[in-house]
């Protein structure tokens, strides 16, 4: 088989066993890697009534076919399971160095289970795994861990993907963390892999797959290169980041602020220009990437050098807490990388405490100091709070839904779908952004799906995703659950979600590496295929249709800025999703249809037993 | 005529001010504007922004009056009217 080691790496922490899984060319072709693939093989292994937190929770971490190969922007890794702040599927993909060499080390995805009676790590290193201890690293956080396991392992060559306090505090939005300050954030995966006793996976190596036409594959890798330097996103973010979208987003009324409630606010205090013109800045690319969207601040502070804050962090620690201290923003943002906790979740919890104090629910006395708009300082006290499980900071920890059941809210208030802390995307600015946050099988979800980007000129010509009236949500649903299921890909293959190539060059890339001879609409349906074994997984654990839905709190017209007096459709964009899908409205469930149209009959066995 | 043209967010970091004034003649297009703006601001733009053989920014980039678009390059300007050019990408 081209383009993949054929196997997988079993751990089993409980019994420290460690073996190899053969995946078959069917397998892989179906599935085709990362995220999709770790779906695959989460479904056959959990039972509806798993607890996220418990030894038989898989952890699966895994690359795509095209990491490692001469394709730019693929040098990603996926880290899946039942996530421990929703109940449900959980998924977070990072880039870095990290996944090139989870890839080098010889294994095409690695799936963990059990648990370990002392805290230990995982070596891969050209094809040889071993589990080591970690005895001397709990309590570390993620730089030092990461910088300890280099100096253990006496490679300058190997990368650390790991867990900070949080993830060992088991809190539920813990992340995992990579190449320093690259996480895979969103799910609380960092507290899966902490609940295993698992601190880190080390991996180092140069076992990569030998392409099926390495002449091909090279010279679309060169082409993608020029296409991705001469386009426009491309440039803004090399730039000036992620957070080059900060102003952009505020004009269209697409930068949540005040919890919500708002979409005006200065931006230009926390934007990317601001943050160049503040601090030195370098560029920081994941390996092969030609674009470089990181920032690295040097001298931060006196001999510390910090990763800047991504637009969804600024966003989530700024406007949405009208909070325009710059530096308050990059503190938090440190805070959460060196500890390991997402940005986006923990901002969206600040952000709703101020927004419970201002109503009077949460006191001083609870808090300790007072809670107001706008406070940087106290932005980052409560950031501390939740990392050192500290007064308030204990409930904060558990994200926004559990608040308002704790505190007996609304829970239309709560920002939330599915549990996931809704990103920094306000879906009153773009409709179709509502489908993909109240449908995404992860929860409030901005990376796959994100149809600002096709309202914003980016067009999928091949599947007729074309940009309309952002304000309207007429025919909407079908578009965006194809877009959906075209973006869920990227988590598959693994294709950096920024990555401006065109249907037919990923369907070129990954034939050129494999062998395959996959068209656009074979593509399609493994999105599709992808969005629906999630959603799968998802109803197996008990989720009907009443969970596709956002709550009032993000969909209620607002009355000031450009997005003033509209509200979205939500039902009929649904409706239609559904329809695109085969998905039954009432169960919520995918048709025995769908699902053996996508070669899923063995769910469809499951889901609707023969009596 | 005078018309005061207004870089938002990222274009303004690019080309180095955030409102400039350019003194058209009568009758002045959108395009004729643009001409301007090349000869003025050309050399700070990074590739991708500019299109030299249409004589355009990159079809990212949207010129709005007020809150009405203006689309056609042949479009008529009047006297002491503000244009706001804003960079449309997606990120984040």
């Amino acid at each position: 088989m081209k383009g993949y080691h054929g196997k997988l790496l079993e751990v089993d922490l409980t019994n420290r066993t460690l073996r190899d899984l053969s995946l078959s060319e069917a397998f892989c072709r179906k599935y085709i890697g990362g995220a999709m693939m770790a779906a695959a093989l989460v479904y056959d292994r959990v039972s509806a009534d798993i607890d996220p937190l418990s030894p038989e929770n898989p952890l699966v971490m895994a690359p795509g076919p095209l990491t490692g190969s001469p394709a730019p922007m693929v040098s990603r890794y996926a880290v899946c399971g039942i996530s421990p702040l929703t109940g449900i599927w959980g998924e977070a993909t990072s880039g870095g160095v990290f996944p090139i060499r989870l890839k080098g080390a010889g294994w095409d995805g690695i799936i963990i289970t059990g648990k370990a009676d002392s805290p230990v790590y995982l070596s891969l290193a050209d094809g040889k795994a071993e589990i080591r201890d970690a005895a001397a690293l709990w309590g570390k956080n993620s730089y030092e861990t990461q910088r300890l396991i280099k100096e253990e392992l006496q490679g300058n060559k190997v990368s650390v993907s790991c867990i900070g306090r949080a993830g060992e505090q088991l809190i539920k939005y813990a992340s995992v963390m990579n190449d320093e300050g690259r996480a895979a954030g969103r799910c609380g995966m960092g507290a899966l892999m902490g609940s295993k006793n698992l601190k880190a996976v080390a991996a180092s190596g140069n076992r990569r797959p030998e392409p099926a036409d390495k002449k091909e594959i090279n010279k679309l890798a060169k082409q993608a290169v020029k296409d991705i330097n001469g386009d426009m996103n491309a440039v803004l973010i090399r730039e000036y980041g992620t957070l080059g979208y900060m102003d952009i987003g505020m004009v269209l009324g697409d930068t949540p602020t005040k919890y919500f409630t708002k979409s005006v606010f200065p931006s230009n205090e926390v934007s990317g220009q601001t943050l160049r013109q503040k601090y030195a800045v370098n560029n920081y690319a994941c390996r092969g990437c030609p674009i470089g969207c990181g920032r690295e601040l040097k001298n931060y502070k006196p001999d510390l050098d910090v990763d800047g804050p991504e637009y969804e962090t600024a966003a989530a620690f700024g406007p949405l807490c009208m909070n325009n201290d710059l530096d308050s923003i990059i503190e938090a943002n440190h805070l959460c990388n060196v500890h390991g906790i997402d940005t986006i979740s923990t901002g969206v919890s600040v952000a709703y405490a101020m927004y419970l104090f201002e109503k009077g629910v949460v006191t001083r006395d609870q808090v300790g100091f007072e809670l107001n708009w706008g406070d940087g300082k106290a932005v980052v006290k409560l950031v501390e709070m939740i990392i050192n499980q500290e007064g308030i900071g204990v409930l904060l920890s558990k994200g926004v839904r559990a608040m308002a059941e704790e505190l007996g809210r609304d829970k239309e208030e709560a920002a939330h779908t599915k549990g996931l802390e809704m990103p920094m995307h306000d879906v009153r600015a773009f409709h179709g952004q509502v489908v993909s946050h109240a449908t995404s099988p992860r929860g409030a979800c901005h990376c796959k799906g994100e149809y600002f980007g096709v309202e914003l000129g980016g067009a999928v010509e091949e599947y007729n995703i074309l940009p309309g009236d952002r304000l309207s949500s007429q025919g909407k649903g079908e578009s965006a659950a194809k877009f959906q299921s075209y973006k869920d890909l990227f988590n598959s293959l693994t294709l950096c979600n920024f990555a401006p190539l065109k249907v037919p060059q990923i369907c070129g890339l990954l034939n050129a590496q494999t062998g395959w001879n996959l068209g656009p609409e074979e593509l399609l349906e493994a999105g599709n295929r992808s969005i629906t074994i999630k959603h799968a997984l998802n109803n197996k654990l008990g989720l009907s249709r009443e969970q596709d839905t956002m709550p009032k709190i993000c969909l209620d017209a607002l009355d000031e800025g450009t997005t003033a007096g509209v509200e979205p459709d939500m039902d009929m964009m649904l409706k239609e999703y559904y329809q695109y899908r085969k998905w039954d409205w009432e169960s919520g469930k995918p048709t025995p249809e769908a699902l053996s149209e996508l070669g899923l009959d063995h769910i469809a066995e499951e889901m609707y037993p023969r009596t | 005529m005078n018309v005061t043209v207004v870089f938002h967010g990222p274009l303004s970091g690019w080309l180095g001010v955030e409102r400039a004034s350019f003194k058209l003649c009568e009758g002045a297009l959108l395009t004729d504007l643009l001409t301007e703006i090349a000869g003025r601001f050309r050399q700070r733009m990074p590739g991708p922004l500019w299109k030299d053989k249409e004589n355009k920014f990159n079809d990212r980039v949207l010129a709005y009056t007020g809150r009405q678009q203006i689309k056609r390059p042949e479009t008529l300007l009047a006297d002491k009217q503000e244009i706001t050019f804003y960079l449309m990408v997606a990120g984040g």
